[in-house]
């Protein structure tokens, strides 16, 4: 497992570098070529590998903390992004960032119910 | 994982809300447990073999992947 | 005085019931919507305010919850079957929320020459994209200490 984590970080870094580089310069097919080759070298890893990558105790706090962050991402983006619709005749240049972050929470919890539906018909009901 | 609730919730004459209400969940999950759709957290698996006086492997099945 | 003591009992059980937290809690989602449509920060604020009493309140009771809210009803709504969906649905949406909007992020701002107008769109989601990340690994730090 502590391979798995040193790969995922140079992943990372090497994706983050390479984005970063081709946003500044305004091209985009370096970004898209980065992020592909770092999901495949990932993919490979884990199909290779012996290594027990995660367990249901992993998965278990992996998903207590998904629920928590996106408790609290949803309320703080919403909260936010309604202030700065409410703030549009003060600060005008700020509305556009008002409305992505509204627009945001509404696709989120939209995504939020879509699954939901999802799972609780897998899960038997 | 297979298991035998709804032969033993049949046995003991006990519908689905009321043995629900004595486990402390839904009836959803009754269902879905009696459905083979869900399977029970180990403290929920103890109660349910608590109530009907058994062992859990009696109610439960294990079955190696 | 034993008919004022009552009619202060009477008062403060009126505080602590789910009936006064739910209207409460009305009241502020109408000051929200109000707060929206006069473009009026003050009325935000007070939202605000009362909300975070209001949070301050379910703290103090946060024993009691489940007696606020569910009242004399003994309908069991959520169980450990509905918290697994909730965290299954939980780590999807965010898992694919990071992605798209890491990706549209990434779109707007390469594109930036051609469309100027949406380059603030495209910063909000590398922050938005990023806030996640923060938020989810510090609950996790958080869950993996606990378990």
């Amino acid at each position: 497992m502590e391979n798995f984590k040193i790969l995922r970080m140079i992943i990372a870094m090497f994706v983050g570098i390479v984005a970063a580089l081709s946003v500044i310069q305004g091209t985009l097919l370096p970004a898209i070529l980065a992020i592909v080759i770092g999901a495949m070298i990932s993919y490979i890893y884990k199909k290779r590998t012996h290594e027990t990558l995660e367990d249901e105790r992993i998965v278990k706090i992996s998903e207590k903390a998904s629920r928590m962050a996106i408790t609290l991402f949803s309320i703080a983006i919403a909260i936010i992004g309604l202030i700065l619709i409410t703030l549009r005749n003060e600060y005008p240049d700020f509305t556009q960032a008002g409305y992505t972050l509204s627009y945001a929470a509404v696709g989120l919890l939209t995504l939020y119910y879509v699954f939901y539906g999802y799972y609780n018909k897998k899960y038997g009901y | 994982m297979n298991n035998k609730l709804k032969v033993y919730r049949a046995m003991s004459d006990i519908t689905q809300e009321e043995l629900a209400k004595e486990l402390g969940v839904t009836r959803q999950t009754i269902i879905a447990i009696e459905k083979e759709k869900y399977d029970p957290s180990l403290a929920l698996a103890f109660k349910i073999a608590k109530f009907f006086k058994v062992e859990i492997e009696d109610i439960f099945i294990y079955q190696e992947d | 005085m034993s008919l004022q003591s009552g009619t202060i009992m009477k008062i403060l059980s009126i505080f602590e019931s789910g009936l006064f937290i739910k209207i409460l809690s009305a009241f502020i989602s109408a000051l929200w919507f109000a707060g929206l449509l006069l473009a009026n920060i003050y009325i935000i604020v007070l939202a605000i305010v009362l909300l975070m009493a209001l949070g301050i309140v379910l703290y103090i009771h946060r024993d009691n919850l489940k007696e606020i809210f569910q009242g004399e009803s003994t309908v069991i709504i959520e169980d450990e079957r509905t918290q697994l969906i909730n965290e299954k649905a939980a780590t999807m949406t965010l898992g694919i929320l990071i992605a798209v909007v890491i990706y549209a992020g990434i779109i707007i701002v390469a594109l930036r020459n051609s469309y100027p107008q949406f380059l603030q769109v495209g910063y909000i989601l590398f922050v938005v994209a990023f806030s996640c990340f923060i938020l989810y690994f510090a609950s996790r730090a958080y869950y993996s200490r606990k378990y």
